[in-house]
């Protein structure tokens, strides 16, 4: 804590430094080519070189010059949101449009302080439901089946 | 004159009934697909192709033009009331657009994205009506050397988006660059960076980004201080610009639309480098530059005019030369070989009324768009005036369908987890994404136009400095690059002489 | 929105419908999926939403077009070969198919042609052109490959990507004339064409419908077809054939399904999809676009893409070409 001076830059200059190195391991494995005739790695190598020296520099200077703190994360939206991102994913072609929609939409609800569970936030829940599956999957046609395989297993 | 003729052809031609009636059925779709995250017009003019096989080919093309334009008026009002940017020119203008909508002016936003939209249409329209022959070859001078250019003085430019540090922008400049390598690369055919993913050797969706790091990446900083966050305030001021707007507005949306007309006839990235070029260039020159970012209304005024005079001249190559400027006139030009028309000089000659009735229903539309929006707009800010508690999982349902109907996969709606994830990372740092998103779109241009540049030249990289434009462009992004520069190099200086005599 | 406009075009259709072709012993019982692995609006998704509405009419389930773009048009092509062989599930291919094995030889061969999958039948084809620009001063084929001769690795020959038919009519034109060129890949082929209109490239193996217009505006100069007919849009244009026998690299077109396809299904699809090819007003539709339906058996498609896979591993041997450099 001490240490660090300037926090934000020091997570800024760590993601670049990731990233960089990243770039650097895989893009070794493709041919560079030459000034002239580039081959498909002469841009990442010099991409993930300079970035390497931009992390390098922000990580450096978070050691030296003061900076702002960087505040709590949001564990709870964060995970709450992003999963239910992600479960819509997952169960969309295998539950099916209307289950997917449900799980997720009251997952992401889910993620705020004002959520309650009760009659009305679900009634308003299933007509949302509802509502999108005629406008996406009805009227636009977007292939998503309504009731997937899992519970119509011909 | 000869050209009074051809416009009365073309009003002939746009104001028959049935063609008012295609005109405003492609605007209507246009703007309820734009609205739609993740849909855009492209898909929508591919589905309803077949269609059009039936209709004239005036109404047939009328309509389809009507749906592009129309979606690129519905992608600004998401932009800003959600920070949802759907397509690659209306990022600019969710940055000043929804922070406006935060503090309540979200009509007058929307308001701004619409008058500027329609002076812009309407002053390019003039332009393609008096200059598209001659424009038309500017698109044919663009070769390798010169796109590239433009895209080394799109990135300098996109500099000036930031708001904090150089060092960062720069470094989000770099982190866009590389995310715009995942995928094949053109030149060679190789895969770079997609772990042998078939679902990566395409890239990354620009949608799935920009919704991601934007959209849900801003919905989770939200709910971080739910409790203290002001939400969006109830107490929302007038739905119109007022006088004090206007005179803010006004030139903004003039120096845009030129900006715009010129980029949108060059093939490729010219429409998206339009809204971000006004967008840097007002930010720039406006009195009021520390305003931007924080919901300066030209910052909405000048990309939705550049970005929609953009979107009319880009026909110009199309209906001149029959060459496509992006996917959506590639589509028109399989419209019209259906119809049996074959794109290509002879279309103004050949078929006037097809070619003027169709510059003439772009302004048509557009009057349109402007009546059907503006009503519209006291609707919209109801909207975002409901409690966020009940908003904010729509915008999260709605991305992620969204973002699986862009190729029907669900592996793109893991991809925008991971970028949403980004994206609040990016919040808490401080991180900008624009710059990260405007490099993420040219980088793959700019790699591939330079190594075409160099396999065409074989070698000879002088070309860049000996062909005028490019040396032009050129020039103009080195001074660009010192103007951003010196301000810093220059205040590094006077905090070192602060310390030394302190 | 969309659907419902579709579907009530459809039932209008069905209405003056008045005898459909006979289907075999198979008769689908939901809606068939006809994936175009490739995004919407190029000649293959225009022309498989043309069948596909017409096989509709006939079939008594709707074909529901889905875009699966992506790897060149590998993702859609896996898409269908991990689907259950029971009909539901169909593919509209392209030259690609043939050629990938070639392609990708030198890594991991994606997929086997012939074992991984159940061809039905050819649908169309879309003939091909070599144009070059009037600023090359070039104006036969002869003079083509004279000036490439004289002056090695000179001349370019753009395409819309690795594997897509202007690269692979150019590879072959190379294997076969032994002449050096430049291999351009551009991101589409509305960009390759534009680069010949403005001289970027000297020359592009087009389809045809993309270059009619530009050769009729003098914006381009056709020197030879790349398929191995005259067409009637451009009666002056020679084959490259008549140079080089046997040279034919029309953009062609072809329904297959997944592995295990049972012989009935295949036949009710082969039976339908053939009867729809040869609707005088999709033949209309179809020529319209420039392209010509090809019908074809199933016995018939199999020997095709035998002989395509076998052209273009011999062009790989000879050039090696590769989808990756």
């Amino acid at each position: 804590m001490s240490l660090i001076r300037s926090p934000k830059d020091f997570w800024s200059g760590l993601i670049y430094l990731v990233a960089a190195l990243f770039g650097l391991t895989i893009g070794s494995n493709y041919s560079m080519g030459r000034a002239g005739q580039m081959g498909p790695g002469y841009f990442p190598i010099i991409l993930s070189s300079l970035l390497l020296m931009f992390g390098a520099v922000t990580l450096v200077r978070s050691f030296i010059v003061p900076g702002e703190s960087v505040t709590r994360f949001a564990l709870k939206p964060a995970l709450l949101i992003i999963g239910s991102v992600v479960v819509f994913g997952l169960l969309v072609e295998r539950a099916g449009f209307l289950v997917a929609m449900f799980a997720s939409t009251l997952m992401s609800a889910s993620a705020s302080s004002e959520f309650r569970f009760e009659w009305r936030a679900i009634l308003g829940l299933v007509l949302f439901v509802a509502a999108g599956a005629l406008l996406f999957v009805k009227a636009l046609g977007v292939p998503m089946p309504l009731i997937g395989p899992w519970f119509n297993p011909s | 004159m000869d050209l009074l003729g051809n416009l009365w052809i073309g009003l002939e031609t746009a104001l028959t009934p049935y063609n008012l009636l295609y005109c405003l059925v492609g605007v209507f779709f246009g703007t309820a697909v734009g609205v739609l995250p993740g849909l855009g017009p492209v898909a929508t003019i591919a589905m309803l192709l077949p269609i059009t096989f039936g209709l004239p080919p005036e109404s047939a093309l009328i309509m389809l033009a009507g749906i592009y334009y129309g979606a690129q008026y519905g992608g600004s009002t998401t932009a800003i009331l959600v920070n949802l940017p759907g397509e690659s020119s209306s990022v600019v203008t969710a940055l000043d657009g929804y922070q406006m909508a935060r503090q309540g002016n979200a009509g007058r936003a929307l308001a701004t994205a619409a008058i500027g939209s329609f002076i812009a249409g309407t002053l390019a329209t003039i332009v393609i009506i008096f200059f598209a022959p001659p424009l038309a070859s500017i698109a044919l001078k663009f070769g390798p050397a010169e796109y590239f250019s433009l895209m080394v003085l799109g990135l300098i430019g996109s500099i000036v988006l930031a708001r904090g540090s150089l060092l960062h922008a720069l470094a989000m400049i770099l982190l866009g660059l590389f995310l715009g390598l995942v995928g094949t690369d053109i030149t060679s055919g190789s895969e770079r960076y997609t772990f042998d993913l078939p679902k990566l050797a395409d890239g990354i969706d620009f949608v799935i980004v920009a919704m991601g790091i934007f959209g849900v990446g801003e919905i989770i900083a939200n709910l971080e201080n739910e409790s203290k966050r002001e939400l969006i305030t109830k107490r929302v001021t007038g739905l119109m610009p007022t006088r004090e707007d206007w005179r803010r507005i006004r030139w903004p949306i003039l120096r845009g639309t030129l900006l715009g007309s010129i980029l949108g006839i060059l093939p490729g990235g010219g429409a998206m480098l339009a809204s971000f070029g006004a967008y840097s260039l007002e930010k720039k020159v406006s009195p009021n530059s520390a305003e931007f970012g924080k919901g300066a209304i030209e910052g909405v005024a000048a990309p939705e005019a550049a970005n929609n005079a953009g979107a009319q001249t880009s026909f110009i190559p199309m209906l001149t030369l029959g060459i496509p400027s992006n996917p959506v006139m590639a589509l028109m030009i399989g419209a019209m070989i259906i119809q049996g028309i074959q794109p290509g000089p002879s279309v103004m000659t050949d078929q006037p009324s097809l070619f003027w009735g169709l510059i003439v229903s772009m302004w048509v539309g557009n009057l349109m768009l402007l009546a059907l929006n503006l009503p519209l707009i006291g609707l919209w800010v109801r909207m975002i005036s409901i409690p966020y508690h009940f908003l904010f999982p729509m915008i999260v349902a709605f991305c992620s369908i969204g973002v699986f109907s862009l190729s029907n996969s669900t592996f793109d709606v893991y991809l925008m987890a991971i970028f949403g994830l980004l994206g609040y990372v990016f919040r808490k740092i401080d991180a900008e994404p624009a710059p990260l998103l405007l490099a993420f779109v040219l980088g793959p241009m700019m790699e591939e136009f330079l190594r075409r540049t160099l396999l065409l030249s074989r070698g000879d990289t002088t070309v860049f400095f000996t062909r005028p434009i490019s040396a032009i462009m050129l020039g103009v992004a080195v001074i660009l690059l010192i103007i951003v520069l010196l301000p810093s190099i220059r205040k590094k200086r006077e905090e070192a002489f602060e310390e030394e005599a302190g | 929105m969309f659907k419902m406009l579709h579907s009530a075009l459809a039932a209008a259709a069905l209405l003056a419908l008045t005898g459909g072709a006979q289907a075999a012993d198979w008769k689908p019982e939901k809606p068939i999926k006809l994936i175009i692995p490739f995004g919407p609006g190029g000649a293959t998704d225009i022309v498989s939403r043309i069948l596909a509405a017409k096989v509709t009419e006939t079939i008594g389930q709707p074909v529901v077009v889905e875009n699966r773009a992506g790897g060149g048009g590998l993702i859609g092509l896996s898409a269908v070969r991990e689907a259950r062989p029971d009909g539901y599930t169909v593919l509209v291919t392209t030259i690609g198919f043939g050629a990938n094995p070639a392609l990708y030889r030198h890594k991991k061969i994606p997929y086997d042609p012939l074992k991984d999958f159940t061809l039905i039948t050819r649908t169309a084809e879309i003939p091909t052109v070599l144009v070059v620009p009037p600023s090359l001063g070039i104006n036969t084929l002869q003079e083509f490959i004279d000036r490439a001769k004289a002056k090695p690795g000179t001349l370019s020959l753009g395409s819309a990507g690795y594997g897509t038919v202007n690269h692979l009519a150019g590879e072959l034109f190379k294997a076969e004339t032994g002449i050096q060129t430049i291999h351009v890949p551009y991101r589409s082929g509305g960009l390759s064409t534009t680069a010949v209109v403005s001289g970027e490239i000297s020359g592009l193996f087009a389809t045809t419908p993309s270059a009619l217009g530009h050769i009729k505006n003098k914006a381009m100069v056709p020197l030879a077809m790349g398929s191995a007919k005259k067409i009637d849009t451009l009666p002056d244009v020679e084959p490259t054939a008549k140079l080089i026998p046997g040279f034919d690299v029309p953009d062609w077109q072809g329904l297959i399904g997944p592995a295990a396809l049972p012989k009935n299904i295949v036949d009710a699809l082969n039976a339908q999809f053939g009867a729809a090819l040869k609707d005088p007003e999709v033949v209309k539709r179809l020529s319209d676009l420039g392209a010509i339906p090809t019908p074809s058996t199933p016995e018939e498609f199999v020997a095709f893409v035998t002989s395509e896979v076998k052209k273009w591993n011999s062009v790989a041997d000879r050039t090696g070409m590769k989808a990756e450099n």
